[in-house]
């Protein structure tokens, strides 16, 4: 199989195809915790956040609980745990960061503690907090510590700086091929695709499989950013292959995995540098998020947006950007989970418009 | 109520004092509900809290018209509403249209981020504004307990974690020297202590009452004449009047049981309402007593006052206020902590049946409620879903939600 199968076959298989064959599968939910920190823990981390691209059925005691205005991610992720998508998992750590993970991670304790759904994973809250002061990143520190204990007693494993260091190298290797991808002159949909496919292979197998890909040039016109709430999958971005607009994605899937992971090697700085990424819906003050949203921007000839149908965060900015902007935004509104034909048609007119 | 009335005049010429301060150009604070009141209290830097504006604007019928506004604005028709009525007026701009003839810019704001929408709201008010924002952290608990109101008063310390109180104490640290910069004064914290005793003083009175009501033979008061008696002085909470307002009204309610009075002589069936208020139809909470003989006997407001707010000090009453705030409004609505105290609730009342206020656009308030409509109906209380905003009645239909209720109690 080549690299390119390689990488599709892993982005659509998800957390269920990942092969249970080496160190313990530790699911992350959200992408606080840096993943070198599971695998200095002894574990494997695999993305439990997004989705199978068709959706599975719904099990009748999460349905019971989960109100319709759910996060799409966390109630797609109630489901699987319920119907024992992870039960070969040892850990599942949801990142508090994560704006569906709170929300998973508590209805997840709540089944289990009431006996509805059959023993699993250990469920760890990783506390993390997005901002700058001293007494956050104290905070954060402590919480790392505790969540890590929890991972190193699930694991059985002793606390190894060296495994972790070595866990680090393996890391940076693979955002360098992920800088590399960004230049490689791939579409967006292709680059989309073989970063995030990185979330369920080994760090050193996914920088391989990056590493061997021949860049292909793709010309564009001009330049569109990407705002507004997370997507697991290329469809939007494809949208503007399609029109040969290049991307700049500042949404969650978008370009910040696996580089928002980066940072020193003692777990302070890198707790730090990950509290510290200024791009984060969560962080304190909030101004720093439209601030580094304005840089993000910056350069780009068009803005487009769209957001779930549940959001809450995201929507407060777009009068803003609106007013601010320079460059024209296509605002398309609500995003359904799984885009169709239809409304992916919709957004297409409404990008080629503001083009004209 | 005679109480009840003169907690609302007290209200009254507070506000009225308060409107008069603030529009003589005396720096004020705009500040959420779950933030620590305590400390503008204490430091007497005049305060409007976030959703008590909200449903001022609520009930003087100017929703519909802002909640217009809003889309037209481009914010989307799913944002949340409770939290953002206040934001969306100030954005459109024609004081003369909002109570008081608007607010000015306040000279501090504060939000906890206790739900996603509220560091962002409060953002766009210091954009407009121009005030500084300080957000107070609302970290999670990894392990929730259920029965937290058995340790939350005593073992917060436990119960909420040191990381996390740490944390707290650090933000209101950083609070209080901007108000003590607004108030011109040091804050004394041995003072501070004196203040939270006479808050928890005030909390047990109503706790008392809590349990008189619970206990009673019939409601002796219906909720709408409840909330003003525990709100207003809650607002004010600690103060010589509130304390003195508590007694009051613990003293009427004894009165009225002792002499058998009730708010429907045909009560046959004990309701619980579960949520904020329905702000802008507070007559709903009556609609059933003459034909079902069906009461509210129950809302949040009166018992949260006891297991919500009393903690004690240990010594250090920064640390205690932050065990106060740090879970607030998670309580309420988070598994286990909300199924688990509601159904002790439903039980301690005798309730028959709830009906539980579920707004959709309302993400954080609305979280948990179907695990509490699990726990309730196991416990045996009946469970009414009333899907509505608190403060936006554009998709209220009144007649619809009463023949929905009366179709549940007509099965009682």
């Amino acid at each position: 199989m080549g690299a390119r199968q390689e990488l599709t076959k892993a982005f659509e298989g998800r957390a269920e195809a990942v092969e249970a064959n080496g160190p313990p599968l530790v699911g992350l939910f959200g992408d606080g915790c840096p993943e070198a920190l599971v695998a200095g823990a002894g574990g494997r981390a695999v993305d439990v956040k997004a989705a199978p691209l068709q959706d599975v059925p719904e099990v009748s005691a999460v349905a019971r609980v989960v109100e319709p205005f759910m996060d799409g991610f966390a109630r797609r992720f109630l489901h699987r745990f319920a119907a024992g998508a992870f039960s070969r998992f040892a850990a599942i750590l949801f990142c508090r960061d994560d704006v569906a993970a709170l929300a998973a991670y508590q209805y997840a304790l709540e089944l289990r503690r009431q006996g509805r759904v059959a023993p699993g994973p250990r469920l760890i809250l990783w506390n993390l907090l997005h901002g700058t002061s001293d007494a956050l990143h104290a905070f954060n520190l402590s919480e790392a510590e505790r969540a890590l204990a929890e991972l190193h007693e699930v694991l059985g494993a002793v606390p190894d700086a060296a495994r972790t260091e070595g866990a680090l190298v393996r890391e940076a290797r693979r955002q360098a091929a992920c800088a590399a991808l960004e230049e490689s002159g791939l579409s967006a949909r292709e680059r989309y695709v073989f970063r995030n496919a990185g979330r369920w292979l080994a760090p050193e197998h996914h920088a391989a499989l990056l590493e061997n890909l021949v860049p292909k040039g793709i010309a564009t016109r001009r330049r569109a950013a990407l705002v507004g709430a997370a997507t697991d999958t290329p469809a939007l971005v494809g949208l503007c292959d399609d029109v040969r607009l290049g991307l700049t994605d500042l949404t969650p899937y978008g370009q910040g995995w696996p580089a928002c992971h980066a940072g020193p090697g003692n777990l302070p700085g890198l707790l730090r540098s990950v509290s510290e990424a200024p791009l984060h819906i969560r962080t304190n003050p909030p101004a720093r998020f439209g601030a580094a949203l304005d840089a993000g921007i910056s350069g780009c000839d068009l803005v487009i947006s769209a957001v779930d149908g549940n959001d809450d965060s995201f929507g407060w900015e777009l009068p803003r950007l609106r007013r601010s902007l320079s460059v024209p935004l296509v605002d398309l509104g609500f995003r359904p989970f799984r885009p169709d034909e239809g409304w992916l048609s919709d957004a297409r007119a409404q990008i080629e418009e503001a083009l004209t | 109520m005679s109480c009840a009335k003169a907690a609302t005049a007290h209200q009254r010429d507070w506000l009225k004092g308060l409107r008069g301060r603030i529009t003589a150009g005396e720096p004020f604070a705009f500040v959420n509900a779950d933030t620590p009141h305590e400390l503008f209290h204490f430091m007497d830097v005049p305060m409007v809290t976030n959703q008590w504006w909200s449903a001022v604007i609520s009930a003087k019928q100017q929703a519909p018209y802002y909640f217009d506004f809003m889309e037209q604005e481009g914010f989307h028709a799913h944002l949340p509403k409770y939290s953002s009525l206040g934001l969306i007026a100030q954005i459109e701009g024609d004081a003369a249209r909002q109570p008081w003839g608007g607010l000015p810019a306040p000279a501090l704001l504060c939000a906890r981020a206790s739900s996603d929408e509220h560091p962002r709201i409060f953002q766009r008010w210091a954009e407009e504004t121009g005030a500084p924002l300080h957000v107070i952290s609302a970290p999670a608990v990894p392990d929730p307990a259920p029965e937290w109101w058995a340790h939350a008063r005593k073992d917060w310390e436990a119960l909420y974690g040191t990381a996390r109180l740490d944390l707290v104490v650090a933000e209101m640290r950083d609070l209080i020297t901007a108000l003590e910069a607004l108030a011109g004064r040091a804050f004394d914290e041995a003072a501070f202590a004196a203040y939270m005793a006479a808050i928890d003083r005030q909390e047990r009175i109503l706790e008392e009452v809590s349990g008189m009501i619970a206990a009673a033979p019939q409601v002796p008061m219906g909720i709408g004449e409840q909330m003003p008696n525990v709100m207003i002085p809650q607002w004010h909470r600690g103060s010589d009047w509130a304390i003195a307002h508590a007694e009051r009204f613990r003293d009427e309610v004894a009165d009225r049981i002792a002499s058998g009075e009730s708010v429907c002589e045909n009560e046959r069936i004990r309701m619980m309402w579960i949520g904020a208020g329905l702000w802008f139809d507070t007559d709903f909470y009556r609609a059933f007593e003459a034909s079902h003989g069906a009461v509210f006997a129950w809302s949040m407001y009166l018992p949260f006052a006891a297991d919500g707010y009393i903690r004690a000090c240990h010594g250090d009453p920064l640390r205690a206020l932050a065990a106060r705030v740090s879970a607030m409004n998670e309580q309420l609505h988070q598994p286990p902590w909300v199924n688990a105290w509601l159904v002790r609730e439903a039980r301690r009342a005798r309730i028959d049946v709830a009906l539980m206020l579920i707004p959709e656009h309302d993400r954080f308030s609305g979280y948990g409620s179907l695990f509490a409509k699990q726990a309730l109906e196991e416990a045996g209380v009946t469970v009414i879903e009333i899907w509505s905003d608190m403060v936006d009645p554009r998709a209220w239909d009144r007649a619809s939600v009463e023949a929905q209720v009366k179709k549940a109690l007509d099965e009682i």
